[in-house]
């Protein structure tokens, strides 16, 4: 039959509904001690302008293990403050070429690039140096 | 690393085509030029649509002296002393380089990677939806961030955070929502499907339920009669709705979403880019929906109908980077609905004891596009749509059954000539081949017409070739204005075709169709924009389509004149402004009032008797004035606030007397507050529609003459993870719904059936939540 009739209780379904929005929501509570944390220099040689700070900010703010950041702009890198057994110095490396920032170490994602603004682009594929900013 | 050599060597060889390309540029305007400038000034503009744009960089390479392209997309800048290089940037655009040498002046293309496409989601500056500030027509954008505030399960869930659309149930019991743009129904504006016509004709009911919310990526809704370039019809403005592009999108997407009325969708999409000419991208979309529901005046009715939905799309994109594009997408959509009765099953269909609805549609659309550069002031674009279109459908007793065939080209040629004036001309062929068949008891013990299918059929074919021409005036960055006009002849139909409209039928057919249109945009002061258009307009009505909600009602249908094509005149202005409160916060302010007035309309007139509906030819004055406000603020980062308030006055000739239009809200108020933390964690949505009182036509419930004005809320949360976002939201959280949506539910195959009297939410509170999951 093509379409049939599902009897539920409406008041069970609402209970789950809202115990599994809670169960996903809740997740962040995380405390944070400064414990165990270690510090790291990344070079990003591909940063050519300002443009560039949002997403190796987003990428670092979604990076488990991550506590903290400094970006050097003139010095084109950018000291990390992470939990170590959490993560390493590689695997922050490897989440900032996937989104498309060239690191020393890592090649970025080519799809990743082409999210950049338009003064990393070249850059970030390892083609042209950029001019001062 | 070869492959990073042939990029490099390919890179060189476009800088030197680019900078041929400069170079020729250079030597024709000094010679055309003979005073000596000290400055280089020129233009930007995008090279497919000649588009200005603004706020493009222009820096001299190796120094930090530069500017920025100002609205209109004029530039002026003084020359470098050791730099001859000027790099020009702009996001969403190939870089440019361009060696001078002298003094001058230029027109400068850049190239988008999709040519002619916008790009929406504004990146840094997020955005849910914004006002074109240097289009021509007054243009809304409903971005992507806009639409991840929303649950979207389709385009017609799409326009809560909008004040400009208004959308409505159709019926008590088809699920079938329809729009209002300007007080009148959606059938007066134009769909547009990447500047394509899709959803007219008999895909116009139900089509607002074949657009998945998540398929989207922007929706841009101008008010006001649209230029002549998309044929005579948009009166009342043009909703333009953009696809994920397979050449932009990221290769995997998915969307979960799940709601306490158990209605499941999921939509995925994927996409492939062969090499950087060649991409495709495929997009599905499934919803199930089995839970019969009566909440709502515990009639013995369902709430809303069971829906299957299945939905798919493949797109192909080509460019070979000298300036031709194209693009084709082929959409298949297959849908079944069952309603009515709690008891009702498929096979019931016909019974006369218990009433049911069902209906089942297949769609097929396509569109081609193809564009290319003609020189380095001219495009040729070539543009072909087509629909096949077949529903079969019941409501109760009545039998419907409706099949299109419409075929689409559209042939534009877009060029700027000297003074930096635009010229848009070209030619349009539609075909449409309509046909409805109504097999028609609305109770039991009818007397009259029953089938509809024989001789007075429903049905037309239309054949009409038309051309036209749009010239565009600037006057520097502050004016510009478009005068437009076109000529459409409809090939008179042989006698086989005659039908109840008096437009097909040979005797009285209006063969001729010249619609002039006009637009203009004026920076009055400092940004204070202000915004005009006026124009004609026409329509061909489908009267059983545009009017389903009839069927589900006991009422007669009275006919008593063949019907006319529709003509009506819009003008309208506006005011705009944006405010910088820092540098990237701003708040904007716009004020526009709308008129629209019918020289013919098919009225549908419910006023006559409660058990009747009268169609026929507008006999005396019919208009709709809109007067609208919204202002929009970021106060802090993170946080936007939207207030908008809008006053309709929409009146039509029922019968010898101006009447309010039923079911058009007399005001309406939004609030829509958005929160978001940093890098984009949380999220919060919640919109607040404040509806005003409603005119209901002469009918046998117990609700009589004006509506009470009701408040509906949605919200939203929204958490971000690394990979996937989680939401959870509520919809009609005040819970307000119409009590009594079926009137006489305990005798539906009488006179005092109807369903067709909605003026509220049909849902009650409702709870969903959802996953996103997408690969780069």
């Amino acid at each position: 039959m093509p379409f049939g009739v599902i009897q539920t209780n409406t008041i069970t379904m609402k209970k789950a509904l809202i115990l599994l929005i809670v169960a996903c929501f809740c997740t962040t509570a995380f405390a944070q001690s400064k414990k165990n944390t270690k510090t790291t220099d990344i070079s990003i040689p591909g940063y050519c302008c300002k443009g560039l700070n949002a997403t190796i900010e987003n990428t670092l703010a979604y990076e488990r293990g991550v506590v903290e950041w400094t970006l050097h702009q003139d010095k084109k890198s950018v000291t990390v403050v992470y939990k170590e057994g959490k993560t390493t110095p590689e695997k922050i490396e490897k989440a900032l070429a996937a989104n498309g920032v060239r690191t020393a170490n890592e090649k970025p994602n080519p799809r990743a690039i082409e999210k950049l603004p338009k003064c990393c682009q070249p850059a970030a594929r390892g083609e042209a140096s950029c001019g001062k900013m | 690393m070869i492959q990073r050599g042939d990029k490099v060597e390919q890179w060189r060889k476009e800088k030197t085509i680019i900078t041929f390309c400069g170079l020729i540029f250079l030597v024709a305007f000094v010679c055309a030029s003979s005073s000596a400038l000290s400055q280089v000034t020129g233009r930007v503009v995008d090279s497919g649509s000649g588009e200005p744009l603004v706020g493009v960089g222009l820096q001299w390479e190796g120094t930090s002296a530069g500017t920025m392209s100002s609205a209109e997309g004029h530039f002026s800048l003084p020359r470098h002393e050791r730099s001859h290089r000027l790099v020009v940037r702009y996001a969403g655009y190939q870089s440019d380089t361009i060696i001078i040498h002298s003094d001058t002046s230029f027109v400068l293309n850049l190239h988008s990677q999709a040519q002619r496409l916008k790009k929406v989601a504004v990146r840094g500056r997020r955005k849910l939806s914004f006002n074109k500030m240097t289009s021509l027509e007054q243009t809304e954008v409903i971005t992507t961030e806009g639409l991840r505030g929303l649950a979207c399960c389709n385009l017609g869930e799409s326009f809560q955070n909008s004040t400009t659309v208004d959308v409505g149930y159709s019926d008590a019991v088809s699920g079938s929502k329809q729009i209002q743009l300007l007080g009148l129904t959606g059938v007066y504006s134009q769909m547009l499907l990447e500047n394509t016509p899709f959803l007219r004709g008999l895909s116009a009911p139900f089509g607002l339920g074949y657009v998945p919310g998540q398929w989207m990526e922007s929706i841009s809704v101008s008010k006001g009669v649209a230029t002549v370039k998309n044929g005579y019809e948009a009166i009342t403005g043009t909703i333009n709705i953009e696809y994920e592009k397979p050449n932009k999108g990221d290769r995997f997407s998915l969307n979960l979403y799940e709601n306490s009325d158990l209605k499941s969708e999921v939509t995925a999409r994927v996409n492939h880019r062969f090499n950087e000419h060649l991409a495709t991208g495929l997009l599905l979309y499934g919803a199930y929906d089995t839970k019969r529901t009566d909440h709502i005046g515990h009639d013995g009715f369902m709430d809303y109908p069971l829906q299957r939905q299945f939905n798919a799309i493949n797109r192909w994109h080509y460019e070979n980077g000298k300036g031709f594009v194209s693009q084709t997408l082929v959409n298949y959509t297959h849908e079944e609905r069952l309603g009515g009765d709690m008891r009702f099953e498929k096979p019931m269909r016909g019974n006369d004891s218990i009433y049911g609805f069902g209906g089942t549609t297949d769609r097929i659309h396509f569109f081609t596009k193809n564009g290319f550069r003609l020189s380095n002031t001219a495009s040729f674009g070539s543009q072909v749509a087509g629909t096949w279109f077949r529903q079969d459908a019941f409501y109760g007793l009545s039998d419907y059954h409706g099949e299109e065939k419409d075929l689409y080209v559209n042939l534009l040629v877009n060029a700027e000539v000297s003074g930096g004036h635009i010229v848009d001309y070209g030619l349009s062929f539609r075909y449409s081949d309509v046909s409805e068949d109504l097999y028609y008891i609305p109770y039991l013990g009818y007397v009259g017409q029953v089938s509809f299918a024989d001789g007075d059929n429903y049905s037309y074919r239309e054949v009409l070739p038309g051309i036209f021409g749009q010239f565009t005036f600037r006057y520097g960055d502050d004016f510009n204005a478009t005068l437009g006009l076109r000529y459409d002849y409809s090939v008179p139909p042989s006698k086989r075709f005659q039908t109840m409209f008096a437009y097909y039928a040979n005797d009285d057919f209006e063969s001729h169709a010249l619609t002039p249109r006009f637009h203009f945009r004026w920076n009055v002061w400092h940004d204070w924009i202000l915004r005009g258009s006026v124009g004609r307009g026409f329509r061909t009505p489908n009267l059983i389509a545009e009017n389903f909600g009839v069927l589900a009602s006991g009422r007669k249908i009275v006919q008593s004149e063949w019907i006319r094509r529709e003509e009506a005149w819009n003008g309208g202005l506006n005011m705009s402004k944006s405010f910088k409160i820092s540098d990237d916060r701003e708040a904007t302010l716009t004020i526009d009032y709308y008129h629209t007035r019918f020289v013919n309309q098919a009225v549908v007139d419910f006023d006559v008797a409660p058990d009747e509906v009268h169609f026929g030819n507008l006999d005396g004055e019919s208009y709709s004035s809109v007067l609208q406000a919204d202002f929009s603020i970021e106060p802090f980062e993170g946080f936007t606030a939207s207030v908008a308030g809008k006053i309709s006055d929409v009146r039509c000739t029922y019968h010898g007397i101006l009447m309010r239009k039923p079911y058009t809200s007399f005001w309406k108020g939004l609030l829509v507050l958005s929160y978001h933390t940093r890098f984009d964690k949380w999220r919060f949505d919640l919109t607040t529609q404040l509806n005003g009182p409603q005119r209901l036509p002469l009918n046998k419930g117990a609700v009589q003459g004006e509506t009470s004005p009701y408040v509906y809320m949605l919200g939203q949360i929204t958490r971000k993870f690394k990979h996937f976002e989680l939401y959870a939201g509520v919809e009609n959280i005040t819970g307000y719904v119409q009590e009594h949506p079926v009137v006489g539910y305990d005798a539906p195959f009488s006179q005092a059936f109807d369903a067709s009297i909605v003026y509220a939410p049909l849902m009650g509170r409702l709870y969903y939540i959802g996953l996103r999951f997408n690969i780069l």
